[in-house]
């Protein structure tokens, strides 16, 4: 797998507010990295840092296994929170202007045929944005980061304020960017349930904090069981686990310094042995289900 | 990429409403000027040279009949209003951007902010060089075809300076030259308010009233400000465009000035300072809009 995006214990502070605190993930080429926390997580700062909007406190970002610069967004296509744009320019105008700022110089064949993919009506292409749904908007938002043909897609809460169907047409589109056109996207969103229909990759982040990272196929295959282990010592009781465990398992630590265990269902009631008999100063454990659960259970302990 | 950003930028700027405000604000106060010198010129001439009309027998007639002098009072009319006009462009560029939500659009693209500056000040400046050509296609084209021309009567304290018409075309030129450069500290200005604020009324306010706040300082003539700062306000610089009409005379007699000499202007040297002072306004406005501009996190 080969990464893109690249992200080191990254930290933003406003004055004595810690927006995101030590984060740090991985974006591989060709998925779909759906970036996951509620209202206020940090999502937003964390994809305006990797954007250059904002100067990260500590930490570092590569992006195209390079130090981050401002050539490097020269791949990259965004659209940040609401897709804002000029409202007294058409949307034929906007695209070609977004895609010179992207020192592109498009075709009108291609702007007609990206405000096509997106799914504008032809009719509408020459009017004025100030006329134009929020869906319409969003659609044409993501045309003018399309344009360019940058090799990663940013989406920050792209189905923010549309109806169902919308909806359904910006999910059908995201995946229509990974399987037809092979582009990497990041997809931010509070929505768990979107997330899960169309995210290869999750990052779950809560108060600037990852709780966790991970593929979809792991964190929600049911053939697998997750369990969190708290102990009084989460160190010695880490090398206890993996000396002892007679099968294979991914053992981490999560932000809360408790360690989660995950391996196929069938090892459960030997795993339970094993935690019970080897791990000393054992406080609980438990298993997560759904990410739901899991996503809540997180955000409930580390409230 | 920085040509390609300023065309963008005058793209942006020619494609919005507000842009043409200015062009009509202007036209409407030049015709009616236009109008009332037309008809009520000579009442307006002897107001204007009420201190050298005790002195002199003055021809009011041929004096208004002259579209130079019309120019001349629409200039002195308007010069101190239109830094207004430009604060309404300049102080929006990157707040207004803000405001709307697209400069984080725009700085996630792959230009640097420096030159994104120095773009939208080059395009304010552009903006400036069209308001003030319209300026003299309406006032001094258009006076000149509608009062026709004639020697132009420059009313200084207790003298009257007559400049040939032929000695009157250059001037003009030099002048909207020099206004150019002045009404290009007012877009610096604006353009670092714009930069420190996320909205667009903030900027166009407080470009506004520094410009008023260095006006009424320069006029107060009180010693605790003549001797310190109103020496170095931008706004007395601003208004060196009129050295370009005080030319050299020949002779002094008492206490009056002789015939004017063609081609020259009296205090060149005081016009070479303003100009300098004007354009290290114009840096160190721009020096610090670029600094806190690098700096600053985009959260609009």
């Amino acid at each position: 797998m080969q990464a893109i995006v690249s992200v080191q214990n990254l930290t933003k502070k406003f004055n004595e507010f810690i927006a995101v605190d030590q984060l740090s993930f991985t974006v591989n080429k060709g998925s779909i990295y759906g970036f996951l926390g509620q209202n206020g997580a940090g999502k937003s700062t964390t994809i305006r840092m990797l954007m250059t909007l904002i100067q990260p406190t500590t930490g570092t970002i590569q992006l195209f296994n390079q130090q981050q610069s401002i050539q490097s967004l020269q791949k990259i296509g965004a659209v940040i929170e609401r897709p804002d744009l000029y409202k007294y320019l058409s949307a034929y105008e906007n695209v070609q202007l977004f895609s010179q700022l992207s020192k592109y110089k498009p075709k009108k064949q291609e702007i007609e045929a990206v405000l096509d993919l997106v799914g504008l009506e032809k009719s509408r292409f020459h009017s004025k944005m100030n006329t134009f749904s929020q869906g319409m908007k969003q659609r044409l938002g993501i045309a003018t980061a399309l344009i360019h043909q940058p090799e990663l897609i940013i989406l920050d809460e792209p189905v923010n304020g549309l109806d169902p169907q919308g909806i359904a047409d910006m999910r059908h589109l995201i995946l229509k960017l990974k399987n037809e056109l092979g582009k990497t996207v990041i997809v931010s969103s509070h929505l768990l349930s979107e997330m899960q229909m169309i995210a290869t990759d999750l990052l779950i982040i809560h108060k600037g904090k990852k709780v966790v990272e991970g593929t979809v196929a792991e964190l929600l295959n049911p053939n697998m069981v997750q369990l969190e282990i708290v102990t009084a010592q989460p160190q010695p009781a880490l090398a206890q686990l993996i000396a002892a465990l007679p099968f294979e398992t991914k053992l981490v630590f999560n932000e809360n310094n408790k360690i989660v265990i995950r391996t196929q269902k069938q090892h459960t009631p030997t795993l339970h042995k094993t935690i019970a008999n080897s791990v000393n100063d054992l406080v609980s454990f438990k298993p997560q289900h759904s990410l739901e659960d899991y996503f809540l259970e997180q955000i409930q302990n580390t409230a | 990429m920085f040509f390609k950003l300023l065309q963008l930028e005058l793209f942006k700027i020619s494609k919005r409403p507000r842009t043409y405000i200015s062009f009509g604000a202007l036209a409407v106060l030049v015709i009616l000027i236009q109008l009332a010198l037309k008809t009520n010129g000579e009442e307006f001439v002897e107001l204007l040279t009420a201190n050298q009309g005790e002195t002199f027998i003055l021809p009011k007639k041929e004096i208004i009949s002259n579209g130079y002098f019309v120019c001349y009072v629409i200039l002195n009319m308007l010069l101190i209003h239109i830094p207004l006009l430009v604060a309404l462009i300049a102080a929006d560029q990157i707040s207004g951007e803000a405001n709307m939500g697209t400069l984080r659009f725009l700085v996630g693209k792959p230009i640097s902010r420096t030159q994104l500056i120095l773009a939208k000040f080059a395009a304010s400046v552009i903006y400036i060089i069209a308001m003030l050509l319209w300026l003299a296609l309406i006032g001094l084209l258009g006076s000149n075809l509608i009062f026709g021309t004639n020697d132009l009567y420059i009313g200084r304290q207790s003298d009257i300076l007559i400049i040939e018409r032929i000695d009157v075309m250059w001037r003009y030129v030099m002048a909207f030259l020099f206004a150019t450069l002045a009404l290009s500290v007012v877009a610096a200005l604006a353009l670092l308010f714009s930069v420190l604020s996320e909205n667009s009324i903030g900027p166009i306010v407080a470009t506004t009233a520094v410009v008023i706040v260095c006006t009424i300082i320069q006029q107060l003539s009180v010693p605790i400000f003549e001797n310190t700062i109103t020496k170095w306000l931008f706004t007395i610089h601003m208004l060196g465009w009129k050295g370009f009409f005080y030319p050299q005379t020949f002779d002094i007699i008492g206490e009056y000035s002789g015939p004017v000499v063609k081609g020259t202007i009296e205090r060149s040297e005081a016009l070479i300072k303003s100009s300098a002072i004007l354009f290290g306004y114009i840096a160190l406005f721009l020096g610090i809009a670029v600094w806190r501009f690098n700096k600053k996190d985009i959260l609009s």
